[in-house]
């Protein structure tokens, strides 16, 4: 199997119509071939698979109908999520694409995204930093901001 | 150089109390050198210039010190003293000369500073001749103290930009994690990701508006939008695409070349949520101006942008079509088609797919129209196009053809090629079971459809049994995926258990189509409490099959109710509009007009017609032909209740109309529509037979023979009491009116014939009997009659 699945360089290099492989999902039919490939390699996506798997091998073994009834319900709800998660994959690879990673953290997340290690991507972007980062840059924003008011009102002669 | 225009020498001279000519004298460099060379070889100087030297106090003070030398030198007689005197007279005379030329230098220098609230000031009191004042505000320490402050300045805002940045860099973080978020399947609850990736892109958005970046804003807000479209949280992505759309407008504004394009892709990314949202008319709109922008730039750059212009085309054709904006939508698929297939030319592998898909929108919008023949073309060649892709790729394409089949399959059945029909369809069931065996739950419904097709065709060409099989097959399948989800198989299990319900209902199985037509009453019930908009179109249907199957049985109470039921589940939506409603709610009057017909209650009936027709011709004000074969038969129905209420010349007026259209039907397609046309061609005939027109009624009774026919020759069971009708009339017309008994009985025979071999029903009855009678009036055995050679 290929390892080197790299569905952001099919989506860069035009060989991959994102939208054209949703709208294929969303009206229940299949999906490219490289897409496929990706997915497979995928170690996330592969949790979900063998689960449905694993539900379709307990159904067709199952014969009392009440219990056939819940896995059934089961599967079909597994099977949705499947399609979601493969629509937001595709939507997402299609962001990724186009977006200039700016940092180290972006970079390395996109890079494990592309290799279908999606919770590693994740987890990169480590939630309790972003905060930090995010509440520091907007308190040194707002005293950057006064302080260049007080400045200017300084060198205009305004009353401060 | 004159760096005041002269329009503003005025506007100068009238904010600082300067003439205008020492103004002008001032911003010109080559009058200004003029002057001060003047004022260097002692000759005459401007009058203007000199009158604002006079006025500065620093020149006072220098003419004093003037003054009082040459006093000093009139008063000292020592001629040693009186050349020092002299010196210093010299001196200061010198002094004053460079004083007014340093007066010119430091007045064309300032007159052409940038405006500071300092220099303001000194500007001021300089050309108020208050020199020294004017001197004194630009006093080191203060000077000192503002260099400080711009200096401090500049660093702040090196650092804030450094700090935008940054923002920038979070905002993207907190973008990118909210997207990873959703692929969490570790957080519990599909609503509880969504939670907590959209807390993560809100907290990136303020860093994103913190950052002053309004390129980032806009690409930041897009991608909001986009995310947010795809998690079906349609009026929160509304917001973010609009305020990306505004700020996009703002920068290709400012720099068209680098914005436009992501001003058309936000715009193409509105009008398809807006489309979602059935607001036709506003997508139409935003998708056109995508469309303009998207055709300048392929203008420029062809090979990008090309393909652009042909999705935006494909979807604005879509639009159009379902909007029944038929030729605009025409128009769009011909454009879309042809770019998309002069870039498959190209390159076939990024583009095939593209083309098949525009030719099954093409198809499908044929189809709508009743353009048959070039909707096969095009559903053709997609088939086409998908079997040559799916052989290049590992089948990935099987369910595209199978679908196209399917399409393919409706469409020979509509246009009679019953046949290729039936190969159509079987092949297409054919793969959906391959791919249903690999993947059930996507394509068990497929398979379910194309069954369903399959046995709508086999009972439209009276192969009931089969068709039931099928129906059936369809009917366990649908229920079992009714169980798993009702929402989404209680439209599908709903329908079949109504078709089957109609075969029920020709075979005379009439408890067992009550019970069908029951179940999917309440499934319909169920679902148009939780979502009327949607699902009272089919609870409407419903009650309208209910109807027909008990006015069939003759429940005449339980008919009209469930007529009536019919009318007010379709009533509010076709109040608004809704054009599937309306078109609906006609055919229900038009079925209760029958009903009201044959319980002779004609002004109802006549209402319940009229209503039908106004519908139809309104629907069709834009495109005539398409509901042409629906108004001539509420015309038919007309001209037959004018005939009973005994209104001859109304009747033959709604009849003539009518036969105009239908003839115009079959010219386009005779099979389908020669069952309708023989109707009203006997109804005519009838009608001139009591109008005592004999030639009119014979050419119109022996046209109608023609067709019916040709039509039992094909359909024996559906179509021998209609040719009997058709052969009484013509027998009773020849007996009674034109007096030629030979023929009459020709005719009389050919109905007896015919007769006799049909199963035993009210109607057929009804002919024998009526046929009986005729024999008795020409003196003639039946039974002699009919085996008579």
């Amino acid at each position: 199997m290929d390892t080197n699945v790299s569905i952001l360089h099919y989506i860069k290099a035009g060989e991959l119509a994102v939208d054209y492989e949703i709208s294929k999902i969303e009206a229940g039919g299949d999906i490219n071939i490289n897409v496929k490939r990706f997915l497979m390699n995928s170690p996330d996506y592969q949790v979900l698979n063998k689960e449905i798997d694993r539900k379709t091998k307990q159904l067709q073994q199952e014969k009392e109908p009440n219990n056939r009834k819940h896995l059934m319900s089961e599967l079909s709800n597994l099977h949705q999520i499947d399609k979601a998660f493969k629509i937001d994959i595709l939507r997402l690879a299609k962001v990724f694409s186009s977006l200039k990673a700016r940092t180290e953290r972006l970079r390395k997340a996109i890079a494990l995204f592309d290799q279908g290690r999606f919770l590693e991507a994740d987890q990169i972007l480590v939630e309790t930093e972003l905060y930090e980062d995010h509440f520091n840059l907007i308190t040194l924003v707002d005293y950057l901001e006064n302080r260049q008011i007080i400045l200017l009102n300084r060198i205009l002669g305004k009353n401060e | 150089m004159n760096n005041i225009s002269p329009r503003h020498i005025t506007t100068v001279s009238d904010k600082y109390g300067v003439s205008e000519a020492y103004v002008e004298i001032i911003v010109n460099e080559d009058r200004l050198k003029y002057e001060i060379d003047n004022i260097r070889s002692d000759r005459h100087v401007n009058l203007e210039v000199l009158q604002f030297i006079y006025k500065t106090n620093y020149y006072s003070q220098l003419q004093e010190k003037l003054t009082g030398k040459r006093e000093e030198l009139k008063k000292v007689n020592n001629n040693k003293t009186r050349i020092a005197i002299g010196e210093s007279i010299a001196d200061i005379e010198e002094q004053i000369k460079q004083y007014k030329i340093n007066i010119l230098t430091v007045s064309h220098n300032i007159i052409n500073q940038k405006n500071t609230t300092h220099l303001e000031k000194i500007k001021s009191l300089f050309f108020k001749g208050r020199i020294k004042e004017a001197i004194s505000v630009l006093d080191e320490e203060a000077l000192k103290r503002t260099q400080d402050h711009l200096i401090s300045l500049s660093e702040v805002q090196k650092k804030l930009e450094e700090v935008y940045e940054k923002l920038v860099d979070n905002a993207f973080e907190f973008l990118t994690k909210g997207q990873l978020t959703i692929l969490n399947l570790d957080i519990s609850s599909a609503e509880n990701r969504l939670l907590k990736s959209i807390e993560y892109f809100d907290t990136g958005a303020l860093a994103i508006e913190r950052s002053k970046k309004s390129s980032y804003e806009a690409e930041y807000k897009f991608e909001y939008g986009y995310f947010l479209q795809g998690q079906k949280q349609i009026l929160k992505a509304v917001v973010q695409y609009e305020n990306a759309l505004n700020l996009y407008r703002d920068l290709s504004g400012k720099d068209p070349k680098t914005f436009r394009p992501y001003l058309a892709q936000v715009l193409n990314n509105i009008a398809i949520l807006y489309a979602d949202k059935n607001e036709f008319s506003f997508s139409t709109q935003l998708y056109y101006e995508a469309l303009g922008l998207y055709e300048e730039l392929a203008d420029q750059e062809p090979d990008f942008y090309q393909q652009f212009v042909a999705t935006i085309s494909n979807n604005l054709g879509i639009i159009c079509n379902n909007a029944s904006r038929f030729d605009e939508a025409e128009a769009h698929y011909i454009k879309a088609l042809k770019i998309r297939r002069f870039l498959a030319d190209g390159n076939p592998d990024a583009y095939l797919p593209a083309v098949g898909s525009t030719l099954i929108n093409f198809g499908n919008y044929c189809k709508n129209t009743q353009q048959y023949k070039l909707a096969k073309k095009s559903y053709k060649e997609a088939l086409e196009i998908a079997r040559g892709l799916n052989q290049e790729n590992q089948k990935e394409f099987l369910p595209d053809i199978a679908h196209l089949l399917n399409n393919l399959g409706q469409l020979y059945r509509l246009t009679g090629k019953i046949e290729t029909a039936y190969i159509s369809f079987e092949e297409a069931i054919s793969i959906y079971k391959q791919l249903a065996e690999v993947d059930p739950h996507i394509y068990l419904a497929f398979q379910a459809n194309a069954v369903n097709n399959l046995a709508v065709l086999e009972a439209s060409t009276n192969r009931l049994n089969e068709a039931e099989e099928h129906f059936v097959e369809a009917l366990e399948t649908r229920r079992s995926l009714f169980e798993l989800n009702p929402y989404t198989y209680g439209v599908d299990l709903g329908k079949t258990l109504r078709d089957l319900s109609n075969i029920y209902l020709i075979n005379k199985e009439y408890p067992k189509a009550e019970t069908n037509l029951n179940e999917a009453l309440h499934i319909w019930q169920e679902l148009s409490a939780d979502n009327p908009a949607i699902y009272s179109f089919e609870l409407g249907q419903t009650y309208h099959s209910l109807g027909s199957l008990y006015d069939d049985m003759s429940e005449d109470l339980k008919a009209r109710k469930a007529y009536k039921a019919a009318i007010n589940s379709l009533e509010i939506l076709a109040e608004q509009g809704v054009q599937r409603f309306l078109l609906e709610k006609a055919l229900v009057l038009v079925n209760f007009g029958n009903f009201l017909l044959k319980k002779n209650e004609f002004k109802e009936s006549k209402s319940c017609y009229e209503t039908a027709l106004k519908i139809y011709k309104s629907a069709s004000s834009d495109t005539p032909d398409v509901f042409m074969a629906q108004i001539s038969s509420v015309l038919t129905n007309l001209g037959l209740l004018y005939h009973h209420m005994g209104e001859l010349d109304k009747s033959r007026k709604a009849y003539e109309e009518s036969l105009v259209l239908k003839r115009s039907l079959a010219k386009q397609h005779l099979e389908s529509h020669q069952p309708d046309l023989a109707l009203v061609l006997n109804n005519l005939g009838v009608l001139y037979s009591v109008l005592e027109e004999q030639i009119l009624a014979e050419n119109y009774l022996l046209e109608a023979l023609e067709y019916r026919r040709a039509l039992t020759q094909k359909y024996p069971a559906a179509y021998s009491l209609l040719l009997i009708e058709t052969l009484i009339q013509l027998s009773l017309l020849y007996l009674f009116s034109i007096k030629n008994d030979l023929k009459s009985i020709g005719y009389l025979k050919e109905a007896a014939q015919f007769c006799i071999k049909l199963e035993k029903t009210p109607k057929q009855q009804h002919f024998l009997h009526l046929i009986t009678q005729i024999s008795e009036k020409q003196g003639v055995d039946l039974k002699e009659l009919i085996n008579s050679t």
